[in-house]
């Protein structure tokens, strides 16, 4: 029996093979698993179409032919056909098996990420992505490579959000309180939209960005230059990213405001006074333990809750973070 | 339409009344009831599934430092489980006409029914004192979720049953008729039921 | 005494200026009075959500701000979806037609219990009262689905509207408790469950998931509410909780409650095509127990919203047995067409929109299928695609059965008929309308437009402005057939008893019924037996002749079994 229905499915599969590709309603294929699901979609789409043509006619046939004449007539009283009643119960049951077990199979295959995918850690939070590579650097836009399997372990620091790329067709909720993830094998080079598909609030339709497909070794190279991103910024401007990549800007203001830590406003240069009564120039030196050391030293007023950037930051982090907050006199 | 007796069921069934002149057969009121009840079943079914699905999801249960589900809760089920004695008295009583065993009967199910809200909210006066109330964490807030949600419905038939009660005074309920102390005795029986699977299901639980 | 026709004098009272004054009508216990009250009730909602859907197609008519800002655009979509779900098509054809016909198809002079079924009303009129004050004190924003922690975190009017839909929810319980009983309890002398219309099977099958689902949704509701209050509980996430706890109680609710939705529409359906194509129903049990079947499988497939946050495990269960249901939707569908088979077919507006329906539903229920299917879902879930299935599913099943049914019980309820070519013109503009709306919508979802979104790229401008203007033509057939409706109240044709040849009991009294709904109760024949009426060229009226054939208990013979042929 089972055979049989992979008969059906097989010789569907070579009906519409050709008709698969690209298409008008669906988004460019740039993964590995979109063919698969084109190629459900499209075998779901015909057979919808069948019967729905099919009853179409068969609707309008009776209309034209059997239009009232006599007000009294009364059709045959045809009360059931056992044959038919069974046969098309039997085949859409033996239809929606077929359909069933394929959406299953080509689910399993955008499921299962494979072992030795590469990892990107993900941050959906209202209302923007934050995606983090292997050696610590953060975007908000994805770079993947092409041609090689991709996991993105995802959660949210606030409500639900959704991973979606309708060009990989890969969707998957992004939950707070857990981790969650999806996986593709990008095929074709190039850039496509990446949108939140879980409604979360004011900013959901504008939670989009992009994902950039890299060419056969651009990735690497694209990597290479990104871990240096700091140098071919003006320091300023560097230290304002990292401010906010860090989050830095979760406990420090640059307008002035004390948060849960001291403003930088002003603060370079200035003479802080710490919580054992002594008083320290704020140098670049006072700086850098700051950020490496933060217990060393605890600033008058505040709770010893900074965490240490040891290794998560490096010398020219430093310089233009000192930078940046030197251009906030 | 019918041509039944006018047995105990016709008359309280009539749904309508005379006003709409619609006579409902036998049993349509029992049965009516045993819709609401199934409904009502639902409802708890599904928070005790709510419970569940916390429960095993939690890593620790009861979390560390909290304390232990009150012994007392026994005693709680001890009551209800009388009061559902009593109330089939009180059916038993009215069938015989016994007027004076129904008015006791129902009077003992009343008491027992406030007994067990009161040994209740001593449960929750003596939890709350060891620092555990419905916002202290999940633990806290599943017990005082489905023990709060029973305790609501034991007050909703707390009050029907004080009706019952007065109109056993006055003397109108007989063999022939007493709906009031039927739908009663079922509720109550249903409470009783309920409170049992919520008291295993905390019980297992913890 | 078959016949009570409008002969111009002596008229009868009927249930319409039986008891005169508004009072009357408020404390009313008459199930066609409390049905009438309904249908303008839930008018009154569609309109409502309607101007509110009109308001979210013209927002999106231009990428970024066309009218509003994101912040109302989020609470116009959810009030949308809140009213239409719960004020409007819940309580929808079983409220409103349901109370009206119920009673009288089965020759009783009401339902079990009318003062509960009152009592509903009032709950229903609360519980708008609750969800309008919402809206005007500033909206909920959530999406009708309400789903944590969003719910709980968010400023908006969550509590106020969650109360409203709670009480709605007491309200579709009690009207589903009075026609399980009723149909249990009051079916008169002749009519056996295999005999009973399959509009009430339809209505008996919606009414035991109003019973045994919609507690469910009372107590996520209060879960909800204890959440945002207490500001603890068991769907939140930094407590141990679980928002998907959340979407499992919500969608085992609300996804019975999409066959409370579809199941007496296809009730209503079923009466129309027999009746209006003259010739018994096809397939009569098939119909009555697939209605039931569907009942039963609508409890167990609702993970199937969910298939973006389960388990691998949990996603292929639920996709196995969503297929399940598709199943007795396909025989019902095969059975129509079979009954319009060498039938006499009357292309009227009742007819036109059950025609409308198989076409209408057929779309909706077949791209049910991509959604069933895991793979195929994933990429389409929380798109347009989802926006356009449920909209062909409810608005061109349901709301299309609805004023199907509408309009064929119309000249019953009101004793007047309408303008049948207003009628059949306001029918095509609202398909063709509809039509342009939510089919551009199947493309932009696969195309990978997220739904509920207030903004989108260029590449999606140009379907969005067709949907717009399609959505603009339904509301001018909407206003159409509000305005011959309302010109047929008071100067509409004087209905006959029976203009149809429907065998269904409620036509064997007069339009509009008496007060009590029958002089005598009818005796049930086969409710689809058209051999029972005789046409009456004169007046315009179907008389009752009685069955050909009768048993000794003067019960109609000649029926399903008997006499099957082909
Ligand atoms: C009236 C309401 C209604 C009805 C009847 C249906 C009917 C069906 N629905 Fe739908 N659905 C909704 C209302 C409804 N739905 C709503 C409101 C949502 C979204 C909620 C939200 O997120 O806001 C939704 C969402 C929804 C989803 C979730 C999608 C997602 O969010 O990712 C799924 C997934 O399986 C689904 C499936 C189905 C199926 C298989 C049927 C089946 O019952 C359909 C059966 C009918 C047919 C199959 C057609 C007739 C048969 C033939 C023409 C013969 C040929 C048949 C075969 C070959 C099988 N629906
Ligand atoms: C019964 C249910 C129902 C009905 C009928 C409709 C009807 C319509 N819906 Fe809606 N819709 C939903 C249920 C429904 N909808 C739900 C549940 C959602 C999801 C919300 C969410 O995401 O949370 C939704 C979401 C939704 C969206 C997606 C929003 C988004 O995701 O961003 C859109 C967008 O186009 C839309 C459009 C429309 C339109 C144009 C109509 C039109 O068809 C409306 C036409 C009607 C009128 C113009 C009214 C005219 C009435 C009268 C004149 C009264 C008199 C009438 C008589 C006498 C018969 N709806
Ligand atoms: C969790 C909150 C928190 C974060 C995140 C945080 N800080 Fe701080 N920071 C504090 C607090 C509190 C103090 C004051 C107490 C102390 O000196 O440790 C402080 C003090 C400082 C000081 C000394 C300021 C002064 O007024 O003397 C510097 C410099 C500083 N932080 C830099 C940084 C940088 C750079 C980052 C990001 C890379 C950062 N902080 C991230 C909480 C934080
Ligand atoms: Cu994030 Cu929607
Ligand atoms: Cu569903």
């Amino acid at each position: 029996m089972n055979l049989v229905f992979d008969l059906i499915a097989q010789l569907a599969l070579m009906g519409v093979a050709q008709t698969a590709n690209k298409t008008f309603y669906m988004p460019p294929q740039a993964s590995a698993s979109a063919a698969h699901v084109d190629w459900l979609f499209d075998l779901i789409l015909w057979i919808s179409v069948f019967f729905f043509v099919l009853i179409v006619i068969l609707m309008v046939m009776f209309i034209v032919k059997y239009r009232v004449k006599d007000p009294n007539a009364e059709g045959p009283r045809i009360y059931h056909n056992t044959p038919l009643e069974i046969t098309w119960t039997a085949i859409p049951l033996a239809i929606v098996v077929v359909i069933f077990w394929l959406g299953f199979k080509g689910y399993m295959d955008l499921a299962v990420p494979p072992a030795n995918a590469y990892e990107i850690q993900v941050t959906g939070q209202k209302w923007k992505w934050l995606f983090t590579y292997p050696n610590g650097y953060v975007d908000e836009i994805l770079h993947v490579p092409s041609d090689r399997p991709v996991t993105l372990v995802m959660t949210s620091t606030d409500v639900i959000h959704a991973m979606y790329i309708p060009a990989f067709r890969a969707k998957t909720d992004v939950m707070p309180g857990r981790y969650t993830k999806i996986w593709f094998d990008a095929t074709e080079p190039g850039t496509y939209p990446l949108f939140c598909a879980e409604y979360c609030g004011t900013g959901h339709s504008a939670m989009i960005t992009e994902v950039l497909v890299h060419g056969p070794g651009e990735f690497e190279t694209w990597m290479d230059e990104a871990a240096n991103w700091i140098a071919t910024m003006a320091p300023e401007e560097a230290g304002l990213k990292l401010y906010s990549m860090l989050g830095c800007q979760q406990c420090h203001s640059t307008t002035g405001a004390a948060g849960i830590g001291p403003t930088w406003a002003g603060l370079f240069g200035s003479e802080r006074k710490m919580k054992d009564g002594s008083t320290i120039v704020a140098d670049e030196n006072y700086i850098r333990q700051s950020i490496l050391e933060p217990q060393a030293e605890i600033v008058a007023g505040f709770d010893p809750v900074m965490p240490t950037f040891q290794g998560r930051i490096k010398d020219d982090g430093i310089a233009a973070l000192i930078a940046y907050m030197k251009s906030l006199q | 339409m019918n041509h039944t007796p006018p047995d105990t069921l016709t008359v309280i069934d009539s749904g309508g009344g005379p006003d709409r002149g619609q006579i409902n057969p036998p049993g349509t009121g029992t049965f009516g009831f045993v819709v609401l009840l199934l409904s009502l079943a639902v409802l708890f079914f599904s928070t005790m599934l709510g419970y569940a699905y916390v429960r095993w999801n939690a890593p620790e249960w009861p979390p560390p430092d909290m304390p232990p589900l009150p012994r007392t809760l026994w005693l709680s089920t001890l009551l209800i489980i009388v009061s559902s004695v009593t109330v089939q008295h009180a059916v038993r009583a009215v069938r015989r006409d016994d007027a004076g065993g129904l008015r006791t009967a129902l009077v003992a199910t009343w008491i027992l029914g406030a007994l067990f809200l009161i040994i209740q909210t001593m449960n929750y006066m003596s939890l709350a004192s060891s620092n555990l109330t419905a916002k202290t964490n999940l633990y806290g807030f599943t017990f005082y979720m489905l023990t709060f949600l029973h305790a609501l419905h034991v007050i909703g038939g707390l009050i029907p049953l004080a009706i019952v009660i007065r109109r056993a005074f006055q003397g109108r309920y007989s063999s022939f008729y007493h709906p009031g102390v039927r739908y009663q005795a079922m509720y109550w029986h249903f409470l009783d039921l309920i409170w049992l699977f919520i008291f295993v299901v905390l019980m297992l639980g913890s | 005494m078959t016949t009570t026709t409008y002969d111009g004098h002596a008229e009868e009272k009927n249930y319409l200026n039986a008891k005169p004054g508004i009072w009357s009508w408020l404390t009313t216990l008459d199930h066609k009075r409390i049905g009438v009250m309904y249908l303008i009730s839930i008018l009154f909602a569609f309109f409502l959500g309607g101007m509110l859907a009109l308001l979210v197609r013209t927002e999106l008519l231009t990428p970024g701000k066309t009218i509003v800002d994101a912040d109302t655009y989020n609470q116009l979509f959810t009030l949308h979806g809140a009213i239409m779900i719960f004020l409007f098509i819940i309580p929808g054809i079983p409220a409103a037609i349901g109370n009206f016909v119920l009673p009288l198809m089965l020759g009783a002079k009401d339902v079990a219990f009318p003062r509960l079924n009152l009592l509903s009303w009032y709950l229903w009129i609360t519980g708008a009262v609750f969800a309008i004050v919402s809206m005007v004190v500033g909206a909920v924003d959530t999406g009708w689905t309400f789903y944590t922690p969003y719910s709980t975190q968010t400023s908006t009017q969550v509590i106020n509207m969650t109360m409203g839909v709670f009480i709605l929810g007491f309200s579709s319980i009690f009207t589903g408790l009075n026609f399980v009983v009723t149909i249990h309890k009051l079916r008169p002398a002749g009519m056996t469950w295999w005999r009973m219309p399959l509009m009430l099977w339809g209505l008996y099958a919606t009414a035991i998931i109003q019973v045994l689902a919609t507690p469910v949704l009372g107590i996520t509701l209060l879960l909800l509410v204890a959440e945002r209050a207490l500001g603890v509980g068991i769907f939140d996430p930094s407590l141990g909780g679980d928002p998907l706890l959340y979407q499992h109680f919500f969608w085992f609710y609300s996804h019975p409650a999409v066959y409370i939705m579809i199941l007496p529409a296809m009730g209503v359906i079923s009466e129309l095509i027999s009746v209006h194509s003259r010739k018994t129903i096809f397939g009569y049990h098939a119909i009555a127990l697939s209605s039931v079947a569907i009942a039963a499988f609508s409890f167990i497939v609702w993970g199937h919203h969910m298939f973006t946050a389960m388990s691998p495990m949990g996603n292929m269960i639920f996709s196995a047995l969503t297929f399940s249901v598709s199943i007795p939707s396909a025989v019902k569908t095969f059975n129509w067409l079979a009954t319009l088979y060498r039938g006499h077919i009357r292309l009227n507006a009742p007819m036109l929109y059950a025609l409308a329906f198989i076409f209408l539903f057929g779309i909706g229920g077949l791209t049910g299928l991509f959604l069933g299917a895991l793979a195929t879902d994933i990429h389409l879930h929380d798109t347009y695609f989802i926006v356009a299935h449920f909209h062909y599913v409810m608005f061109g099943g349901t709301v299309i059965a609805f004023l199907g049914g509408i309009h064929h019980w119309w000249p019953k309820m009101f004793g007047r008929m309408y303008n049948e070519n207003l009628a059949r013109i306001a029918c095509l503009l609202i398909f063709l309308g509809f039509n342009f709306t939510f089919f551009t919508q199947f493309i932009l979802g696969t195309m990978g437009m997220p739904r509920r979104y207030y903004d989108y790229i260029d590449t999606f401008a140009t379907l969005h402005q067709f949907s717009t203007m399609g959505s603009y033509i339904m509301a001018v057939g909407f206003f159409l057939t509000a305005g011959y409706l309302i010109h047929s109240l008071v100067a509409g044709e004087r209905a006959v008893e029976n203009p149809w040849g429907a065998a269904t009991l409620e036509w064997r009294t007069a339009s509009p019924p008496i007060e009590h709904n029958f002089h005598e109760t009818p005796d049930a024949n086969y409710p689809y037996d058209y051999s029972v009426n005789r046409y009456n060229p004169e007046t315009g009226n179907y008389d009752y002749i009685g069955p050909s054939r009768v048993d000794d208990h003067g019960h109609a013979v000649g029926f399903h079994g008997a006499e099957s042929t082909t």
